[in-house]
């Protein structure tokens, strides 16, 4: 195995994807330059592990150019320090975030909280397409949530898109069994009170094993 | 493509395999469980791509070459480019293996019968050919890339001939090369350096390909993308009214390759 490279001898020039406006925000993977040489530079995929960078692909600093222009790597117009146990973000502004993983994880809960109530308030405001554009920010920043899922589906039913519906349960099957998340649609579809005290009930839902 | 000539490669390829395996006994039995044969002719192929290629695909309905796509773009692909370089700048491409092309996250698997129905102008070779060029150490330093490439086109499908021969010769078990374990014995190709693609299958078709076809096996992205992308959306409603797979996984931050790898590895599983 090739010797890895320690993270602080390392600068963070860019991100291996190509984001549109329905993947952000998004935890990215940092295009790391040596600082030492900076006509080297380190690709995913890595293993990132007490403070080394494992098993990167290095490539000629010249290359990274080509692989933004082919649509594979991102490239910031500056480069900025790598630091142990930091993540790497874009936001829905595409401005980049590179903060300690608690705080990122936590910033991206919180984007993720508030865009489903934002949803929840625009679909009581019949703003589908706000909903629509909500729930999509909610389940980028964070894909565990199954509120987004659940109005995505409201909303197919709302247009009588039966597949995409369909499509919808079955991305929380994995997660959520299918009469909770009907529970959860039909909420969504028209709210009571019976049905927001069975959704605060179901807020620790835990996810389901995988099956075999 | 020049059949004839990729056919005299493919005997010479067979043959110099043969000649290999005669002269460094492994002391292992080739391919005892004939899981060569079964998994050579099985394989799917396979293209992965970018999540924001991924929604082009899916709104087109193609798979294209680099230089049709800068070709719609109305721009010229840049000479230093790697396909341009090699030639293979009008190709789509595959491997016969799960996704192994790095930083990707999202990805189709397709029927072998794609190569059926490119017979006539399709090819493969024993390694990935861009590797030649940067990844890859050549044998020969005499001897040119494209050179060296021209020497391995192989005809499809016949190529999996060679598979069954260099899974069943090359490998402890021919699973294996599916899970991309290296190889224990290097075989007689002589490439070094660079990873699991030296020796992965790569098959290119000209100019572009159908998605929406009774080749399609599987579609592989991410559960956030398939959920909020209208795209990615109507082709995964598109797949389950044709009964193709469709699969959205979760990434745990932002890990999108490793995951797409995994999910594909353990869909590829079911073949042995």
């Amino acid at each position: 195995m090739a010797d890895p490279w320690k993270l602080d001898d390392l600068e963070i020039v860019g991100y291996a994807n190509v984001l549109t406006e329905t993947m952000v925000p998004s935890v990215v993977p940092p295009v790391f330059r040596l600082k030492a040489d900076r006509g080297r530079a380190l690709l995913p995929p890595y293993h990132l592990n007490r403070g080394f960078v494992w098993n990167a692909t290095e490539v000629p600093d010249s290359e990274l150019e080509e692989l933004r222009d082919s649509d594979e790597i991102t490239l910031f117009d500056g480069a900025f320090p790598a630091s142990s146990d930091f993540e790497l973000w874009i936001d829905d502004a595409f401005q980049y975030h590179y903060q300690p993983e608690y705080e990122a994880e936590e910033e991206l809960g919180r984007i993720a909280t508030e865009a489903i109530q934002g949803a929840e308030e625009a679909l009581r405001r019949g703003d589908i397409e706000q909903a629509e554009h909500l729930s999509g920010v909610a389940i980028c920043a964070d894909d565990r949530k199954m509120e987004p899922l659940a109005i995505k589906a409201a909303i197919c039913r709302m247009k009588e898109d039966w597949a995409g519906e369909r499509l919808m349960r079955e991305l929380a099957a994995p997660r959520l069994t299918e009469g909770l998340f009907q529970q959860m649609v039909s909420y969504y579809c028209g709210p009571s009170r019976q049905q927001s005290a069975l959704m605060r009930g179901m807020a620790g839902v835990r996810p389901l094993e995988r099956a075999a | 493509m020049d059949r004839r000539r990729c056919s005299a490669n493919l005997g010479k390829l067979c043959q110099g395999l043969e000649d290999y395996a005669k002269a460094n006994p492994s002391g292992i039995p080739s391919d005892p469980s004939g899981c060569a044969e079964r998994l050579s002719d099985s394989l799917y192929l396979a293209h992965s791509t970018s999540d924001a290629n991924f929604t082009r695909i899916c709104a087109s309905g193609y798979l294209v070459s680099a230089s049709r796509r800068a070709a719609s773009r109305g721009r010229a692909l840049p000479p230093q480019r790697t396909e341009v370089l090699m030639g293979t700048d009008g190709s789509v491409f595959f491997y016969v293996s799960p996704f192994r092309y790095p930083n990707t996250g999202s990805g189709l698997l397709f029927a072998g019968s794609l190569e059926l129905q490119h017979q006539n102008d399709g090819l493969a070779t024993p390694f990935d050919s861009g590797g030649l060029l940067r990844i890859f150490t050549l044998p020969n330093s005499a001897e040119s890339p494209q050179e060296f490439l021209a020497r391995h086109e192989m005809p499809i499908p016949e190529h999996r001939r060679y598979l069954r021969m260099s899974m069943g010769q090359l490998f402890h078990k021919a699973e294996d090369y599916v899970e991309g374990l290296q190889p224990h014995r290097p075989g007689p190709i002589g490439l070094t350096g660079g990873d699991y693609r030296r020796w992965t299958h790569e098959v290119r078709i000209p100019d572009r390909v159908l998605v929406r076809s009774t080749h399609l096996q599987a579609a592989f992205a991410p559960l956030a993308r398939t959920a909020r992308d209208p795209e990615i959306r109507r082709f995964f409603g598109w797949c389950a009214g044709k009964g193709v797979d469709h699969i959205a996984f979760d990434t745990p931050r932002g890990r999108e390759f490793e995951t797409l790898q995994k999910t594909c590895l353990d869909y590829v599983r079911r073949l042995y």
